[in-house]
């Protein structure tokens, strides 16, 4: 269904033919600054993690970071887990904290007098990796609007009697993809499927390392990120969107109208091995 | 030159036939009472109970005859007949036209010894070439000459000898010409228009000043003609365009599907052809529209008072006529433009009695604008093909059967296509009971569909048709008045609609995937019954009245997800489904729709009108993009989304200057609507099987004062009208995903606060004029980001209150030349005309929206569609 969605931006963006673009400067009205949360809590045994920082004026470059905040994680138990300051926005529980499936976890933010909450998020269970392949295409998967090269996708079997929601990291030369790959089980419920959406800006090369972290996911999570990459897809054209405000779970105790962005999840992540895309005989022209 | 392309000139030529215009009104009966009237009172009443318009001199003075009528019903060329036979008035007939004449004078046996010559020639329109019937050739000083033919021929004959000779047409400036007659003379005369003198015949066509007389508001109607004027965008002369100029009627930006009207949703107007409800009128997105201008007789825009007869749509409703074919004579008509190239063929089936037209339009950009370079397969085009039958069973009874094809393609080699369109078919049946009571039946069938996918991969259809029988009557009743007409016209009728909705039905061409993601069809009945009186209270005070009451089944057949009530629709709200059988009726939504207006006439060259309208809206259209998409999803009401109800007030005064030379008015109106419907903040609406948990349902007005000037006669015609407007909605609910702006009024998208539009055309020479149109308006609303963040390693503009900001002023300059050719001979009956447009003269480079993600160092990247100028040529012809 993304790719269907995809493939109309793709006829938009064809209409080039009789729009043009160039840059120009624009003043546009300063919005009020807004509390910005990145983390999640996960099923790997670490040190959990959140960023904290604020909203920047549009044509601002750099970042301002929360510094001063009280940051815990408490779970279903009452369990407290206090994250301390680190420096460049970033806080981190003192000792490794392990997400279990089933357990709800909320955030609690104390900043400026304000305490701020997200919504209980459940750790769901994640399906293993069968594998992780790659492979040669001419043009992937919608056409001629990808350049030929290696591809790769991800094998696994996804559980019937659940809906489930993904979320995939991509590692390429130990180097972190940002691009953000979801997809739930709505058309492929129980169905053993490789997950292939891997569009990340090129083509994979011979001797390109990868490696896969497959991410169990709330739905919450999932429209979150799916809003989130809607709008960070959106240029502008004819096709796009309007522009709309990505809102997460977490919320002012005191004042539920405040905008808070960003979100607290909940990740149940699958780490695979680390392969190195060999030569499969195949000729690709450098660009 | 590319292969395809020399092809489709090939094609395009390789079909020729022949073109001409008229029909026979003579024989239309008429009612005329017994006793002794003045002839132009017998005029009069023809004209009310026919469809004949006289035109004629006032140096015939016809005004000061009297004659005696025996009897009373008549047929019109028996009355024509009766009153000028002792007379020295004669006419000529032509289509709907008769032209009174002075009698030509019956060329006496010469008894003198003098010879005798012939005087023979051919009078001719000076700017059109069109040959003149009914001018007149006197011989000054002597009871000789003649009045022209259907070609323009005249001949008589006369002594030798040397004369003066006047030449006179109505509406043409006279000439005079010495002539020695010592043998045959041939004479081929122009006559210019006289420039205080509406072009041609149309004044007889519509009152010129039915704009004050009319209770009707916020209504244009246009003729092909003036809309030709207009100066056209890539050559292509557009109906949606042309409306786009008029006051109240703007677009969301260029390449915008569709129009709003009076700050109405695209989805509120009803857009008819011959009848038939078409649903996109766009072609290329929104570039061009789906009418060809060579099938188009012409079109009525309703903004403010609909009749009773119309529904379904809120705003507005544009109907548009194909025109009829010819019944005499084949004919041809076509163009050659940069876009698009058309063909238009007429022709009788049976002489007088039936007659058909087919006209066909295909784009050819794709032929020679490749998308990319190494792209040469990839196609982009459009073509339509309009035809109507037309059949006179007998005086009482028309039939017109009426057909249109429409479709868009978008082809990515083999790989991939998307293609869309609209068809309609529809049979008409015009009967007359008497000369006051009529009826119009229609059937019909439209279907708009797309499909986009491509074999290797899914196939994806998507379509609505819709069923739709409609019985109208009028009739007029009470007494006439002074001007002959009826003091009441009313109008009733009923009408029925069944919908067929295919919201997606996908076929996977992959393995890949298993659940099939097709959507169940939605049906629908909508059906109506209306009475409408148009009644003359006295010479100053009219008023309309209409009722209609609407009625919308929804039928069952799909399941139904049951929610919690009173908190939003979500997956985690569901409680239940519910199953319903085919044809059951899931919903009954239906209520009154009453319209009333008044005017009062405050002198004979103004007057003042109100109005009150009320809609029933019960299909919107559900679309998050801005400027509307082919997919976007026709979304009916249902168990939960509720009609949408429109109400509407306006105003208005209206006067004309130096007998209707001028024509100005002044509108305000105020219009507010329940049940629009919104979408939530990002929301999905693709294949979303459980829509109503992305939609939101909220308010809207728009108010605001339209004001126009226009210049209806003379060599510089045009128009200048302006608009200060506001359209805004409001989505309000206790919970905060419910809510848009913090539930206060935003502005629409088609909020416009100042729009400005000047058109002129003017005739240099005969052959040549100009046309210019500029526009002005407000940038339309937008969302600039508040802020920007960061959340896992992408940067995000942050948008907080929808439309609180605007895009620059819109504004542009067109200008366009039109050359017709000189004819060789003044009977030619070939005519072509070049026509030379520049689009965006000063080269704008108007915003279209703006990037905020894609812009570096501060900057953002602007996106303008058109924003250069365009020059364009086409060649257009007629036989």
């Amino acid at each position: 269904m993304k790719k269907i969605v995809y493939l109309l931006m793709v006829i938009g963006a064809s209409l080039i033919l009789f729009s043009c673009e160039d840059q120009v400067e624009l003043d546009v009205p300063e919005g009020p600054k807004r509390l910005v949360i990145d983390g999640s809590i996960t099923s790997l045994n670490e040190r959990q993690s959140v960023i904290l920082t604020q909203t920047t004026d549009f044509n601002d470059t750099n970042l301002v970071y929360i510094q001063d905040a009280v940051v815990k994680i408490i779970d279903d138990e009452e369990n407290e887990y206090t994250l301390s300051y680190q420096g460049e926005g970033l806080y981190e529980t003192a000792e490794s904290v392990q997400g279990v499936i089933g357990k709800s976890y909320t955030l609690v933010v104390q900043n400026e007098g304000k305490e701020y909450r997200s919504s209980p998020v459940e750790m769901q269970p994640v399906p293993a990796i069968d594998s992780v392949r790659y492979y040669f295409s001419e043009q992937f998967p919608l056409g001629s609007f990808f350049d030929p090269g290696y591809y790769t996708a991800v094998e696994f079997a996804d559980d019937a009697s659940t809906q489930d929601f993904y979320r995939w990291r991509l590692y390429v030369n130990d180097s972190l993809q940002t691009n953000i790959i979801i997809d739930d089980d709505e058309n492929t419920n129980g169905v053993t499927f490789a997950e292939d959406d891997f569009i990340i800006g090129r083509t994979l090369r011979v001797g390109d390392s990868i490696q896969v972290e497959q991410i169990a996911i709330t739905r919450q999570m999932y429209e979150f990120l799916d809003l989130f990459n809607t709008q960070a897809n959106n240029s502008g054209g004819l096709f796009d969107t309007p522009p709309a405000p990505v809102l997460g779970n977490m919320y002012n105790v005191n004042d539920n109208k405040e905008v808070v962005l960003g979100f607290f999840g909940a990740e149940n992540i699958q780490v695979s091995n680390k392969i190195v895309i060999e030569d499969l005989g195949f000729e690709i022209e450098e660009q | 030159m590319n292969r395809q392309f020399i092809l489709f000139l090939i094609m395009t030529f390789s079909v020729m036939t022949l073109w001409a215009k008229s029909e026979s009104v003579l024989m239309e009966k008429v009612n005329l009472p017994q006793g002794t009237h003045n002839v132009t009172t017998i005029l009069k009443t023809i004209e009310k109970q026919s469809q004949v318009r006289f035109a004629y001199d006032n140096s015939l003075r016809v005004s000061t005859k009297d004659v005696h009528l025996h009897k009373s019903d008549w047929k019109v060329k028996e009355v024509l007949d009766h009153t000028f036979r002792r007379t020295n008035i004669s006419y000529v007939n032509k289509g709907a036209h008769v032209v009174l004449v002075a009698k030509a004078e019956k060329v006496e046996t010469p008894e003198a010894v003098k010879a005798l010559y012939t005087v023979s020639g051919t009078i001719i329109d000076a700017v059109t070439g069109e040959p003149l019937f009914g001018a007149g050739v006197q011989v000054v000083g002597k009871q000789k000459g003649a009045s022209t033919d259907f070609d323009g021929n005249f001949s008589f004959r006369l002594e030798e000898g040397t004369y003066e000779l006047t030449i006179k047409g109505i509406g043409y400036v006279a000439q005079k010409r010495n002539i020695t007659l010592n043998k045959d003379v041939v004479l081929n005369i122009e006559l210019s228009p006289e420039v205080n003198i509406i072009e041609g015949i149309e004044i007889s066509v519509e009152q010129p000043d039915k704009n004050i007389q009319s209770v009707e508001m916020g209504t244009v109607k246009m003729d092909i003609e003036e809309i030709r004027k207009i100066p056209p965008v890539f050559g292509e002369v557009d109906i949606v365009k042309s409306i786009q100029t008029l006051p109240g009627v703007t677009t969301v930006g260029e390449g915008a599907n569709g129009f709003n009207v009076r700050g109405g949703a695209i989805d509120q107007n009803l857009v008819l052809l011959d009848e038939a409800p078409i649903f996109s009128s766009s072609h290329l997105f929104g570039f061009f529209s789906v009418f060809n201008s060579d099938a188009v007789q012409g079109l009525e825009l309703y903004k403010g008072s609909i009749p009773a007869q119309y529904g379904g749509r809120a705003s507005s409703v544009l109907d548009v006529h194909q025109k009829e074919g010819d019944y005499e004579k084949f004919g041809l008509e076509g163009g050659i433009g940069v876009v698009s190239s058309r063909l238009t063929l007429q022709a009788p089936i049976v002489k007088d009695k039936a007659s058909i037209i087919i006209s066909g339009r295909r784009s050819y950009a794709d032929l020679f604008l490749r998308l990319t370079e190494d792209l040469s397969d990839n196609q982009a085009y459009f073509y339509d093909l309009n035809t109507q039958i037309t059949y006179k069973v007998n005086e009482d009874n028309r039939l017109f059967l009426s057909g249109y094809y429409g479709r868009d393609a978008f082809n990515f080699g083999d790989l991939f296509g998307f293609d869309w369109g609209n068809s309609m078919a529809s049979l008409r049946w015009k009967h007359t009971f008497n000369d006051r009571f009529f009826l119009n039946t229609s059937a019909l069938v439209s279907d708009y569909d797309y499909s986009l996918g491509g074999d290797d991969f899914f196939i994806w259809t998507s379509s609505i048709q819709n069923y739709q029988g409609k019985l109208d009557f009028t009739h007029y009743l009470g007494k006439k008045d002074s001007t002959e007409t009826y003091q009441h016209k009313l109008t009733f009728g009923a009408s029925s609609i069944l919908y067929h909705f295919y919201p997606a039905d996908v076929d996977f061409r992959v393995s890949e995937t298993a659940t099939d993601i097709s959507l169940p069809r939605e049906d629908a009945i909508e059906s109506a019954i209306y009475v409408g009186d148009e009644w003359k209270v006295n010479s100053k005070f009219s008023m309309t009245l209409g009722l209609r009451y609407s009625s919308f089944l929804v039928l069952g057949g799909k399941d139904l997800f049951t929610y919690q009530d009173n908190v939003p629709k979500s997956v985690e709200t569901i409680t239940g489904i519910e199953s319903y059988d085919e044809n059951e009726i899931v919903k009954h939504y239906h209520g009154l729709e009453p319209r009333i207006g008044l005017k009062y006439s405050l002198d004979k060259v103004s007057s003042i009108k109100a109005g009150y309208n009320r809609a029933r809206q019960y299909l919107q259209l559900v679309s998050n993009s801005t400027n509307g998409l082919p997919t976007d999803i026709w979304k009916p009401s249902d168990n939960f989304t509720q009609p949408l109800i429109s109400d509407q007030v306006a105003l208005g005064y209206f006067r004309n200057f130096k007998d209707n030379m001028y024509e100005t008015s002044a509108e305000v109106y105020y219009k507010w609507q329940q049940n629009v419907l919104d979408y939530k903040n990002g929301a999905d609406l693709f294949f979303n099987p459980n829509l109503e948990q992305e939609l939101l349902e909220g308010q809207a007005r728009a108010y605001g004062l339209e004001l126009m000037v226009k210049k209806k006669k003379g060599k510089l015609t045009g128009r200048v009208s302006y608009t200060l407007s506001r359209a805004e909605r409001q989505v309000d609910s206790e919970f905060d995903e419910e809510r848009l702006n913090n539930g206060d009024y935003y502005l629409a998208n088609q909020d416009k606060l100042h729009d400005l539009t000047v058109i002129a055309s003017y005739e240099i020479t005969k052959r040549f004029s100009l046309s210019t149109n500029f526009s002005y308006a407000t940038g339309r609303p937008f969302t600039p980001p508040a802020s920007k963040y960061t959340y896992q390693g992408v940067t995000l503009a942050h948008y907080e209150l929808r439309n609180n900001d605007r895009i620059p002023d819109y504004h542009r300059l067109d200008l366009s030349a039109t050359l017709k050719n000189k004819k060789k001979k003044p009977t030619q009956r070939w005519e072509s005309s070049w026509n030379f447009s520049i689009y965006n003269v000063y080269g704008r480079r108007n915003a279209f929206s703006y990037d905020f993600q894609g812009g570096e160092n501060g900057l953002v990247n602007r996106i303008s569609i058109l924003g250069t100028v365009i020059p364009a040529v086409s060649y257009n012809f007629k036989y």
